[in-house]
């Protein structure tokens, strides 16, 4: 099959190629019928795709080593559900599943699109094939993952054992999904540019991509932390890694995109901006995996070896030039005729968080590539860390929150004094109260309780606003409360759902601010039967564990959590140990503790705190047996490999040695998550499409619109 | 296996290429011009929506009912406006034809 998947391959890139040609002609002599050819290069490029997808899967599946990919990324004893998801753990996998996110999203693009904007589709159509172009050349001649293993492998390395976690096979599908999307406004805003038409109509066409794209880089950003809460051991969800920052870049662009271009819509003006932030973002999206394959920064997820650095960034320099050339070029279009009436307007609060939200970026972005700027300057590589990002983007998240309020409580164009006295009356009272209460509460930290008191009015603007909206329904139709809600939120999908995604964003700040700022650690090393205090609990390391299970020796620690004397739950975090496959003479117990290691976090959580617990055992007093075992059996086969590790598992059991223990308590760890569902949630209510009419009932209600128009207009 | 694997890639090439170029083929030399008319609708459709959401403040109480009536009556003047207009297009569009 390794052949065949080649070949296809091969013609996946020559058919990229000839759609960017095909597109470019329809959309140049504005002939439908090389703009159908190229339309249709998109859709069987994601066909043939599919088909080199499934020849990867099932070798995969088949655990068939003679594939250089899965003879490094697999094994014969790595579950059916991490085998179909190894793929993308690899670097060649994951360029092949994101040319194939790709042109399946395009190809949705193409299809929504050619019959209403056809000469903007092909446009579009040629770009986004380009970009097809260009990954399908890394696959087919620098990361192919088509690489032929002679002879093949009798057993393969394993995935990394750090990747078995659930929220990992879906998290990188999911980025992929986000970046890819955001190539789709990035095309149509470049098909803007090259034809001069430069009105909505390009923002009507992806406004529903864009959104689809915050909400996949919404939830793989969400996962990706959970997965570093509670996989990796260091006891954060976010480190400001620059793969970390990569994804939030396109997010907060993305955010700031989604705003502007309702302001395009309702008043004509920000023309320039919308269309420069679409192309922004799409350019942070391939540079986001640019960080990921080049090697260019350190970090924990990249991978350092690649070859691929001066490709990415030669494609992505040249995306960046023709993108401000063409801007540049269309200056004069893009002059947009109306102006802000007032500044007490929501248009103007939507300029402002975008001006806010686009600071957010520049600032990440400075401190990720802070490494690569001072070695240019100065010729040492230094970079920042945590604080320096903290300093720097705490404030502007307050402001964020403060203006997410404010924006729903604004009507478009002006707003009287009366208007806002009645408006904001109640959610400063609220944030005023929550003020009050905190202050007496004794709450430190003036950021976090600055966060809480525009969270607070933020909850009370969006309240309000349902309360307000529904009560306005309840008055018009006679129905009950929840029918009104239902009703008021699904006729204004886009209004409402913005709102929960704004009470979303919100609770998952207030969780950030409170367990950062209220966040109790220690790190402690401990015998059975000894205890440590972090906060208000006591932790007592009851008992070791030891589990000797397939592919995985786990040693832990049963921890009783008190508080107040009262027994809370019983934890138990444990480290577990894989043995490394290849033959680099470590011994046969020695091999266990040759490669990665993984943390099982004991974690009990809920809605006020998460109590989390990581262990670390120390192995000195164990390596004696270690070698001794590797020096009297060198030669020890598989069926004497688990009676050793019986042994060692058994004497930890008996003859625990100290363990490095890091015990944290941190406040409302949950609304992160929590926060994060319900903007995700947010997100499906706004970008839902909705209900059709049937045609004749359509037809009757724009008759009807029309009708009532003119009646107004003649009056 | 080679040979079938050979023969799998000529039917994926043959059945790729066929329904790829089929359009060229079969020429159509239909000019693409809905893009003006699409503009149109999208304009028709934002002019409605500001029409909508002003509704909406004045349910939420962002306007005044005087305020609301002023804003009302522009933005469904701004509304006639864009329906006229995409009127016409289709009208000449019809004539066209």
């Amino acid at each position: 099959m390794l052949t065949f998947g080649r070949a296809c391959l091969l013609l996946a890139l020559l058919l990229a190629a000839f759609g960017v040609v095909a597109c470019a002609r329809g959309a140049r002599s504005r002939r439908p019928a090389w703009a159908t050819t190229g339309r249709r290069c998109i859709y069987a490029l994601f066909a043939v795709l599919t088909i080199v997808m499934v020849v990867v899967e099932a070798a995969f599946v088949r655990s068939d080593f003679s594939f250089r990919l899965v003879a490094s990324h697999s094994s014969t004893t790595t579950p059916l559900f991490y085998k179909l998801t190894a793929m993308w753990s690899s670097q060649e996998g994951s360029l092949l599943l994101w040319v194939w996110l790709l042109t399946g999203w395009s190809s949705v693009a193409m299809l929504v699109s050619h019959r209403r904007a056809p000469e903007l589709t092909s446009w579009a159509g040629a770009v986004l094939l380009t970009l097809a172009a260009f990954f399908l050349g890394l696959v087919n001649l620098l990361a192919s993952p088509l690489q032929l293993l002679d002879p093949a492998a009798a057993e393969g390395n394993g995935l990394q054992p750090l990747l078995r976690h659930p929220a990992m096979v879906i998290h990188p599908p999911m980025l992929y999904s986000g970046y890819t999307l955001a190539t789709i406004p990035l095309a149509f805003a470049i098909a803007a540019l090259v034809t001069g038409r430069v009105d909505a109509l390009w923002i009507r066409q992806t406004r529903r991509f864009a959104l689809a794209s915050w909400l996949a880089l919404t939830f793989g950003i969400l996962l990706g932390a959970r997965w570093s809460w509670s996989e990796l051991g260091w006891g954060g969800y976010w480190a400001w890694d620059p793969v970390e920052n990569a994804a939030l870049l396109p997010w907060l662009t993305g955010t700031a995109g989604l705003h502007s271009l309702m302001v395009q819509e309702k008043r004509g003006t920000l023309k320039t901006w919308n269309v420069s932030l679409a192309l922004i973002t799409g350019i942070l999206a391939v540079l986001g995996t640019f960080l990921v394959r080049s090697g260019l920064l350190e970090s924990i997820h990249a991978f350092g070896a690649s070859t691929l650095g001066v490709p990415f960034l030669v494609f992505v320099v040249a995306l960046f030039a023709t993108s401000l050339a063409l801007v540049v070029w269309r200056r004069d279009a893009l002059q947009s005729p109306a102006r802000l009436d007032s500044l007490v307007s929501r248009e103007a609060v939507f300029v402002l968080n975008n001006v806010v939200l686009v600071g957010l970026a520049l600032v990440i972005a400075w401190g990720t590539f802070f490494p690569l700027i001072s070695e240019a300057l100065t010729g040492r590589r230094a970079s920042v860390g945590p604080p320096w990002f903290d300093r720097y983007t705490v404030p502007l998240a307050i402001v964020l929150v403060l203006l997410s309020g404010i924006g729903p409580l604004l009507p478009w164009r002006r707003a009287s004094r009366g208007a806002l006295r009645r408006v904001f009356a109640r959610p400063l009272a609220v944030a005023a109260l929550t003020a009050l209460l905190l202050v007496l509460a004794g709450a430190g930290s003036p950021r976090a309780v600055a966060l809480f008191v525009v969270a607070a009015f933020v909850a009370a603007a969006v309240g309000q606003e349902y309360w307000r909206g529904g009560r306005a329904r309840r008055a018009s139709t006679g129905r009950a409360w929840p029918v009104a809600l239902g009703g008021l939120v699904s006729r204004n999908r886009r209004r409402y759902g913005g709102y929960v995604v704004h009470i979303g964003i919100a609770m998952l700040l207030v969780g950030v601010a409170a367990s950062s700022a209220f966040k109790d650690v220690r790190d402690v090393r401990m015998r059975p039967g000894e205890r440590a205090t972090v906060g208000d609990y006591e932790m007592r390391y009851v008992r070791p564990t030891a589990e000797v299970e397939r592919q995985k020796l786990s040693l832990g620690a049963v921890v009783e959590v008190r508080r107040m004397g009262e027994l809370v739950d019983t934890l138990t975090p444990s480290r577990g140990y894989y043995p490394v496959n290849d033959a680099r003479g470590e011994g046969t117990l020695g091999r266990w503790f040759a490669g990665e290691a993984t943390s099982e976090v004991g974690l009990r959580a809920d809605l006020r705190r998460d109590v989390w617990t990581a262990v670390e055992p120390d192995l000195q007093p164990f390596r004696r047996m270690i070698d001794g075992i590797d020096k009297r059996f060198p030669l020890a086969d598989a069926r004497m490999e688990p009676l050793f590790l019986d042994a060692l598992a058994e004497r930890y059991r008996v003859q625990p040695p100290p363990a490095a223990f890091r015990l944290i308590v941190a406040p409302l760890v949950v609304w992160v998550w929590l926060g994060g569902l319900v903007a995700v949630l947010g997100g499906f209510i706004a970008i839902w499409p909705a209900r059709r009419r049937a045609p004749a009932r359509a037809r009757g209600a724009r008759r009807r619109a029309a009708r009532t128009v003119t009646m107004i207009g003649r009056a | 296996m080679e040979l079938l694997e050979l023969l799998a890639f000529l039917v994926v090439l043959w059945l790729t290429s066929r329904w790829v170029m089929a359009p060229i083929r079969s020429a159509d030399d239909a000019a693409l011009d809905n893009t003006e008319l699409a503009a149109l609708e999208a304009e028709r459709d934002a002019r409605l929506a500001a029409v909508r959401d002003a509704r909406l403040d004045l349910d939420g109480g962002k306007l005044s009912a005087d305020d609301h009536r002023a804003l009302d009556a522009r933005l469904r003047a701004e509304a006639l406006d864009a329906l006229r207009v995409l009127d016409a297009a289709r009208s000449g569009r019809t004539e066209r034809r």
